[in-house]
């Protein structure tokens, strides 16, 4: 008599959560996966990368608090994958020096200040391989809010609350972010002579 | 205002987040400064052109019914009859609710036993790595798929069974608030393993011991460099994988133990580190 009442009451709590994971949680698949892939640049390690954060997040479904954002829980376990995959796997830790950054932008800009020029000119022969590689060679905290921002359309609060940082943070990397990457295009493009020499 | 104060405001409005008190000031600024207008028309550009370039896309269908097949297989983890993991939890209460008696307490009882907590998955890369195969063995060990061979509390018992399989000094010694519950021995590329499984309250520890000289050398067996670095320099290596789940590595004569359970950091370290 004891037993079935055990079990019986356990295996609906199981199927409750299930389903209330199935709800809320797995809707957001898109969004993690577009993350994973952009920030892996590889299809698989992002696979291997959503396939890992979905398996945790069901684990620690008891410790997501209802009612909060669960887009920010899913990213922050992502994240730590990310990490604990990636990041220790690199010898050095990554280092940016953000002056020679600054000052490459700011030659650049100097260079080709016709915005039109951008679009076909110079960018227009651009594959979407460079473009893609562009934003892997972004520093992952400037990679990271642009991908959130651009691509999948977030708000500056909610990468905010993703990242762990204050708005104005996300809004400055972007800034540069952006800056970064038009510089890196227009170094593809360069070596692919679509900028003229004159 | 100059023209640097105005850059990260183009940032906001060209995403649409930009406050409306500072909107009158930035046309103003953008009407009268070719080089902030310049930039205002890059910037804006720029995201245009990421995101004609880099779509979003929809997961792959693979992927998505991958994920949705291994989280029902979660699901119905737990349900599994005859899962040893079930009994060990289950048993003891079984005693409590015999030893009362009376239908009150019964319910109360009831009410009162905690399932255990849900079942877990650390799907890592079946590999040489230790540390992935302490985490696909505890995922093992709460599925019940990986169960001791040999059940006991005492660290004598254990040690006489493992002493005949493995090639290395089997540490599992007796602890204040944790009860060893046993242990099995198994293989990885023919280097024998000791898995020694201990129990606090209702959380599994699980340990992973194998010989520290083979792991350095890293051929068999192997440690990440920076984990072996780490646990050369200090004695220790730790690894966080989410919240409430602690790895931790360390060295005891020639063998090298990583153990794994759903706590902190703190508490599995209390733990292990109590005498009797």
């Amino acid at each position: 008599m004891i037993f079935p009442f055990f079990s019986l009451s356990f295996q609906e709590k199981t199927r409750s959560k299930h389903q209330e994971f199935e709800n809320e949680a797995v809707p957001h698949m898109d969004v993690l996966y577009n993350y994973a892939l952009r920030m892996t640049a590889n299809p698989d390690d992002a696979k291997d990368l959503v396939q890992e954060t979905f398996m945790k997040a069901y684990r620690f479904w008891d410790k997501y608090e209802k009612g909060t954002n669960i887009r920010a829980w899913l990213f922050r376990i992502m994240k730590n994958s990310y990490i604990n995959r990636y990041r220790k796997e690199t010898k050095e830790p990554e280092t940016v020096d953000y002056e020679e950054i600054q000052n490459f932008y700011n030659t650049i800009r100097y260079e080709s200040s016709d915005p039109n020029d951008l679009q076909q000119k110079i960018f227009g022969g651009l594959l979407e391989d460079d473009v893609a590689h562009a934003l892997e060679s972004l520093p992952e905290d400037f990679r990271t809010v642009v991908i959130l921002s651009d691509i999948e359309g977030l708000t500056y609060e909610e990468i905010a609350e993703f990242v762990n940082c204050p708005v104005g943070t996300v809004r400055s990397r972007l800034h540069r972010g952006r800056h970064m990457l038009r510089t890196k295009l227009f170094d593809y493009a360069k070596k692919r002579g679509y900028v003229s020499h004159d | 205002m100059q023209c640097k104060d105005f850059q990260e405001l183009i940032t906001a409005e060209i995403d649409g987040e930009l406050a409306d008190l500072a909107k009158t000031p930035l046309q103003e600024h953008l009407r009268n400064c070719t080089k902030c207008s310049a930039d205002f028309e890059l910037e804006r550009s720029t995201k245009a052109f990421l995101k004609r370039h880099l779509k979003h896309v929809e997961t792959p269908p693979l992927l998505r019914r991958q994920i949705t097949a291994d989280l029902a297989a979660q699901a119905s983890a737990w349900g599994r009859a005859g899962s040893w993991l079930k009994e060990l939890f289950v048993h003891r209460s079984t005693r409590s609710i015999l030893a009362l008696g009376s239908a009150l307490a019964l319910i109360m009882i009831l009410l009162m036993v905690t399932p255990p907590k849900p079942r877990h998955s650390h799907t890592h890369p079946d590999d040489a790595n230790i540390i992935h195969q302490t985490f696909n063995n505890f995922d093992g060990v709460l599925s019940g798929k990986l169960a001791p061979q040999v059940s006991s509390d005492d660290p004598a018992v254990l040690r006489t069974y493992f002493e005949s399989r493995v090639n290395f000094k089997v540490d599992c010694p007796r602890h204040k608030h944790s009860r060893l519950v046993g242990g099995i021995c198994s293989h990885y590329n023919d280097e024998p393993v000791a898995n020694v499984l201990y129990r606090n309250d209702q959380d599994i520890i699980y340990l992973y011991e194998t010989n520290y000289r083979c792991v350095a050398h890293g051929k068999r067996l192997n440690l990440p460099p920076h984990a072996l670095s780490q646990l050369q320099a200090t004695g220790w290596y730790f690894e966080n994988p989410g919240p409430e789940c602690t790895l931790a590595v360390w060295i005891v004569d020639s063998t090298v133990c990583c153990a794994v359970a759903d706590m902190s950091q703190e508490k599995l370290l209390a733990l292990l580190t109590e005498g009797e």
